[in-house]
């Protein structure tokens, strides 16, 4: 197989189908990524191996740069990916600047999803060597380190983000407990059993807390949902970004190394990446006001992220994230066996993934677009027919993920605590990073404390995770190992 | 207001984690061989720990005027009064309401309905409510149930809309 024949008609139109499929699955909050992707694989069992990945991977691209519209739009994230897209987006979305954020956003996805899928052909194995020397030592201070951003997202006061990660980190703790199977927090109730489901937590955090916040004024009400001031032209837009092309470089080089990660996936790529940059930036105050450093950093990391998945994918067999997992799976179905041999073994088929992968991302700048121009239309209703529509979405989203009411109660007990606790002035973020984190931190901690027989030594003795714990601690005390530096460096001259 | 605010704010926090603390320590031991290692309490028990420090903190700069949030000093009386507030808590009932009949009168009636309610409530107008819900319920039915073949509750009337 070679670059041309991936233009052919059987593999392009699937291809481009399943990407406008991916824009439609991805902006509808409570659908996921994955749950697009392992919609697509069943309609690939009769076709080419090649057309049936290209529909994979258009589908899980699109729809992970689409979860960001009604993320930016209406602070509702359409996957998980896009929970750290909500923070700068939306804020750019109450100044008029919505669209242009989105199309910030989607350049971002572009070139990040590129880089990603270059540094897939390029440092592959490498890569996936490193990534297999994380044991659960190392993982632990990886989920430790993504927590450690909660200090970052939480302006203001530290410990009302240690508070608010440490409830996200009790709400995983409810279920089946990995380790030893015995239900914790469930209280005979089955639905819990399975833990508590992180879709319906996000809609309700942030979706249905925005709608409580949108209802208290009437004038208010009758306004457009989303009122952009100013026409978007894509090389305009194009100019913005290239003024920030080392944040991009960055984030999309953080993206694809988390992604790359088994078990760390694009969400927590798109967290720790706009940790650092606000850290790391000469204006973290103007982060989570409609920074566009602040929408540039995740929503590149998210995509890169993808491309990352693919690295333990492709090399070992081992699936970075939920959709490699489901790609895998159909890879086998198709007769195909990842892991070091494929690259000897289907040499044409692995150039082929690699060309759908790159080009997937020039076709997702017109089809983002037309995802955009849409769903804009669509919200240019007035804010008292769109709550109401937000509130139906909500509800059938957080049901769809599991087929179960119990979840929309959890919608709704999460809506209520998210205006609870934005009125207090209590941050969501690093809740939703506990949510996220609490099973890879607890599961690996505990893990490895049982490998080691109780012993705590071996969490610090290897040098990744002394590098991971030296992160942390500049994540925590930057500013003041700043000034120190600087301080000393004054002295000297 | 404010003060009152952290400390009962920090209250609640302590009392979530003595609550989980007691229930984490009726988790059973997780022994291997004749060494006990962390088991299903360990880690709800240090985040417990945590939060009872943060809530006493939290306690303690009440005192100190670093509060929470201005809270208005309004009555509940004059809250409830307020328009805004009155559709917050509709939308609370009328959303516990919603999901308590969706699995009997199906999805479509029932979402209906409470899009109805809702746009009336506030003042989208009765023609276009009807006409943007009657929408809703179309575009979500065929995206969800045809598109994606996710089942949606049919109830015992919800059938009579759509099949």
């Amino acid at each position: 197989m070679t670059l041309p024949n991936i233009f052919q008609l059987h593999i392009l139109i699937p291809w481009i189908i399943s990407m406008l499929v991916g824009i439609l699955v991805g902006g509808t909050p409570g659908l996921t990524a994955t749950m697009a992707v392992a919609l697509i694989v069943p309609i690939t069992y009769y076709m080419d191996p090649l057309a049936g990945l290209a529909m994979i991977l258009g589908v899980s691209f699109t729809s992970i740069f689409a979860g960001d519209i009604p993320a930016t739009f209406l602070r509702i994230p359409g996957t998980p990916a896009s929970a750290a897209a909500v923070l700068d987006g939306f804020e750019m979305s109450k100044k008029g600047k919505g669209s242009l954020a989105l199309t910030i956003d989607l350049i971002c996805s572009a070139i990040g999803g590129l880089v990603g899928v270059l540094l897939l052909i390029i440092i592959a194995p490498p890569l996936a060597k490193f990534a297999l020397k994380f044991t659960n030592f190392q993982y632990f201070w990886l989920g430790m380190f993504g927590l450690s951003m909660s200090a970052v997202l939480s302006t203001g006061n530290n410990v009302r983000g240690l508070i608010s990660a440490v409830l996200g980190l009790l709400v995983s703790t409810v279920g089946i407990d990995i380790t030893t199977g015995f239900p914790r927090f469930t209280f005979g109730n089955i639905e819990l059993m399975g833990g508590i489901g992180f879709i319906p937590v996000m809609v309700g955090l942030f979706g249905i807390s925005e709608v409580f916040k949108n209802v208290k004024t009437r004038a208010h009400l009758t306004e457009k949902t989303i009122n952009d001031k100013i026409d978007i032209s894509i090389f305009e837009t194009l100019l913005v970004v290239w003024k920030r092309k080392w944040i991009l470089l960055k984030s999309s080089f953080i993206g694809t190394f988390v992604g790359a990660l088994p078990g760390a996936g694009a969400d927590i790529a798109a967290w720790v990446a706009y940790g650092i940059e606000k850290k790391t930036s000469k204006k973290p105050e103007e982060f989570g006001k409609g920074s566009i450093d602040g929408v540039i950093a995740p929503t590149g990391a998210n995509n890169a992220a993808l491309g990352g998945t693919w690295i333990p994918a492709l090399v070992f067999g081992v699936p970075g994230d939920s959709i490699t997992a489901i790609v895998l799976g159909a890879m086998l179905m198709y007769g195909l066996k990842p892991g070091p041999l494929i690259f000897q073994q289907s040499p044409d088929l692995v150039k082929g993934i690699f060309a759908i992968a790159l080009i997937s991302q020039f076709f997702l700048i017109p089809i983002g677009l037309l995802g955009i121009k849409a769903y804009g239309r669509i919200l240019s209703l007035p804010r008292n027919i769109i709550m109401v529509f937000v509130l139906i979405f909500s509800v059938v989203g957080s049901y769809a993920i599991r087929n179960s009411i119990f979840d929309i109660y959890v919608m709704l007990f999460f809506g209520v605590v998210g205006y609870i606790f934005e009125n207090l002035n209590i941050p969501l973020a690093p809740m939703v990073l506990g949510i996220i984190l609490g099973p890879m931190i607890e599961d690996n901690l505990r893990v490895g404390l049982i490998k080691t027989g109780g012993n705590y030594l071996p969490f610090l003795t290897n040098p990744i995770s002394a590098v991971l714990v030296l992160l942390i601690i500049f994540t925590f005390f930057s500013n003041n190992i700043i000034n120190l530096f600087r301080m000393i460096f004054r002295k000297n001259k | 207001m404010g003060k009152s605010t952290n400390i009962w704010f920090g209250i609640i926090l302590i009392v979530i984690a003595v609550f989980v603390i007691i229930i984490s320590l009726g988790f059973p031991s997780f022994i291997v061989g004749d060494k006990k290692l962390p088991g299903p309490n360990f880690f709800p028990v240090i985040l417990s720990i945590i939060l009872i420090i943060a809530g006493g903190y939290e306690i303690l700069t009440a005192r100190r005027g670093d509060i929470l949030a201005k809270i208005s000093t309004k009555s509940s009386k004059e809250y409830l009064k307020d328009w805004g507030n009155q559709n917050v808590l509709i939308i609370v009932f009328s959303l516990l309401i919603y999901i308590s009949f969706i699995s009997w009168l199906g999805f479509a009636l029932a979402t209906f309905i409470f899009s109805l309610t809702l746009m009336i409530r506030l003042k989208t107008g009765w023609i276009r409510g009807t006409i943007f819900s009657t929408v809703a319920v179309i575009v979500i039915m065929l995206i969800f149930t045809k598109i994606f073949m996710v089942q949606l509750p049919e109830g015992s009337l919800g059938i009579i809309f759509w099949r």
